[in-house]
């Protein structure tokens, strides 16, 4: 069967900055810079970016344009019992995308609500709590579906479909508006921002740097954290991608490529997000630090708050509140099929179905998997299931793909594949990185994850729904990896 | 916006762009070797 491959190499690479730049760039970037130093953050920021985040990114793309597989199979070429090494990623991708796909509904609601004018003036905690979500008293009362939210979800999976239906060719055509869209939208609420009162003051928060925080350890690993995050590295999604190039294209430049413009979108959201909370501390007579949160709270409440307050009436704060959370929709849907594409060339290549029906049955999987989060308890279950997969899965699998090249592989076979077919060559301080450093780093994150969850279960929650969502979950994950490694093909049975 | 600020901006954005604008230069160089 002949394998899916991109029909050039700006299509995989901008692939490959949309599966990066994903909610995280434009909600948690901004933030960790703010409370980790500021200007100064990006210190340690970039030594992570050089240090981490590039070997890492070269590795996968190496390990999947090497192979020519996604990660099972990938993992499965350096040795039989490294599958399972690869379907954990895989896995994990399955889960993130199950509540991803949730906070996409929210956003679609957020847009149509911008016409309709439902949020607009209105009091946004009141209206994302209450009119959006319709918010259960906790995780164990379900409360039923919140009917706008699983419209917004059914919307977000039926334009993912027809994203993938086609794999590459169809991918190919879309990325261009899902890719430069976003960044042409941030260039909108830039100069929004930019041009309000008290907007330099926001920024001046966001890049004034305090360079005593260089000698705290906590802010070296909440920048490595953070490159590992917005990488989208630990989930199969770079080297199922890589896996649909060439054998022979350059690696390291398009690795070079992608984490530039990655890290230039979330840098540049800073300036949308600080300088237009800027302007809302300084109308509300607050300090900056009053006002600045990350993540949902950041998205959903604060951020189309202060849109609220900006001058023109209601026309223009539904503009800019439509423009706001289409940026977030455009990050968000090639963050969501990328991951998508993750399972996708995971059982295509081992099990030699038809990609097409692999595409919708995953999706429809996917779709049952993810109803938990578009009911009334669906905000508590995807705190949990985020901070779980996030603090466990994905590190464990940045941990297994590293062990298995730096450890049970030679580094040295992964560098002399892709330093010849490269224009910059990497040094002999690529093995060092993926050897020691990488998998370092990683499992201190684990542990310092471990203990913290150990000593204060995550926010405040039962342990019923911790089990469940949490460590259950990240069990079941292990299960589910186990027994995808242990079933053999027709093609592994005639070897 | 202090002196700090503006200098950690400059600092940023000569890495970032300066670093995706050589990256991408050299990728449409190699392009049109390719093409010749």
């Amino acid at each position: 069967m002949q394998r899916d491959q991109w029909n050039t190499r700006t299509a995989f690479v901008l692939a490959a900055i949309g599966s990066a730049a994903g909610l995280g760039n434009a909600w948690r970037f901004p933030y960790v810079v703010f409370k980790n130093g500021g200007g100064a953050f990006l210190i340690p920021y970039f030594v992570a970016l050089i240090t981490a985040g590039i070997p890492l990114i070269v590795m996968e793309f190496s390990l999947g344009q090497k192979s020519q597989q996604g990660a099972p199979g990938s993992l499965a070429k350096i040795k039989d019992k490294f599958e399972f090494f690869g379907w954990w990623p895989v896995i994990s991708a399955f889960v993130i995308v199950s509540y991803y796909s949730g906070v996409m509904g929210w956003a679609w609601n957020y847009v149509a609500d911008a016409f309709t004018g439902a949020w607009i003036g209105a009091n946004t905690q009141d209206y994302f709590y209450n009119s959006v979500l319709k918010i259960s008293s906790g995780p164990s009362e379900i409360g039923g579906f919140s009917l706008s939210v699983l419209i917004g979800v059914v919307i977000t999976w039926i334009l993912i479909y027809y994203i993938l239906r086609e794999g590459t060719e169809s991918v190919s055509k879309v990325i261009w508006f899902t890719v430069l869209g976003p960044i042409v939208l941030l260039i909108i609420l830039i100069v929004r921002a930019l041009t309000l009162p008290g907007a330099l003051t926001g920024i001046n928060y966001y890049l004034q740097p305090d360079f005593s925080v260089l000698t705290n350890f906590r802010v070296w690993i909440d920048a490595y954290s953070q490159v590992f995050f917005t990488l989208s590295l630990g989930m199969g999604i770079m080297i199922a991608y890589a896996s649909y190039m060439p054998e022979d294209s350059d690696i390291v430049n398009n690795a070079l490529i992608t984490v530039f413009a990655n890290s230039g979108i979330s840098f540049m959201s800073g300036f949308a997000i600080f300088g237009t909370l800027g302007y809302m501390a300084q109308n509300q007579g607050v300090g900056i630090e009053e006002v600045a949160t990350a993540g949902v709270g950041l998205a959903f409440v604060t951020y189309p708050n202060a849109i609220n307050m900006l001058p023109g009436g209601p026309l223009v704060v539904g503009f800019f509140g439509i423009v706001f959370f289409l940026t977030l929709l455009t990050l968000g849907i090639d963050s969501a099929f990328s991951l998508v594409e993750s399972n996708v060339a995971g059982f295509s290549d081992k099990f030699k179905w038809d990609k097409k029906k692999i595409t919708l049955t995953i999706i429809c999987l996917l779709f049952v998997a993810g109803l938990i989060f578009t009911t009334k308890s669906g905000l508590y279950w995807l705190d949990i299931v985020d901070h779980y997969i996030n603090s466990y899965g994905l590190i464990i699998g940045g941990i297994l793909e590293t062990l298995a090249v730096g450890w049970f592989y030679d580094p040295e076979e992964i560098r002399n594949y892709f330093n010849p077919i490269s224009e910059y060559k990497f040094g002999k301080w690529w093995n060092v990185m993926v050897k020691f450093v990488v998998p370092i780093v990683l499992i201190f994150l684990l542990i310092r994850n471990f203990i913290g969850d150990i000593a204060k279960p995550y926010g405040g929650y039962n342990l019923g729904p911790q089990w469940i969502a949490g460590w259950g979950m990240i069990i079941a994950v292990g299960v589910v990896s186990y027994l995808l490694s242990n079933i053999s093909t027709v093609e592994d049975k005639t070897n | 916006m202090s002196t700090s600020a503006i200098i950690m901006l400059i600092f940023a954005v000569i890495i970032l762009f300066g670093g995706l604008s050589i990256t991408i230069k050299k990728a449409l160089d190699s392009r049109s070797e390719d093409n010749n």
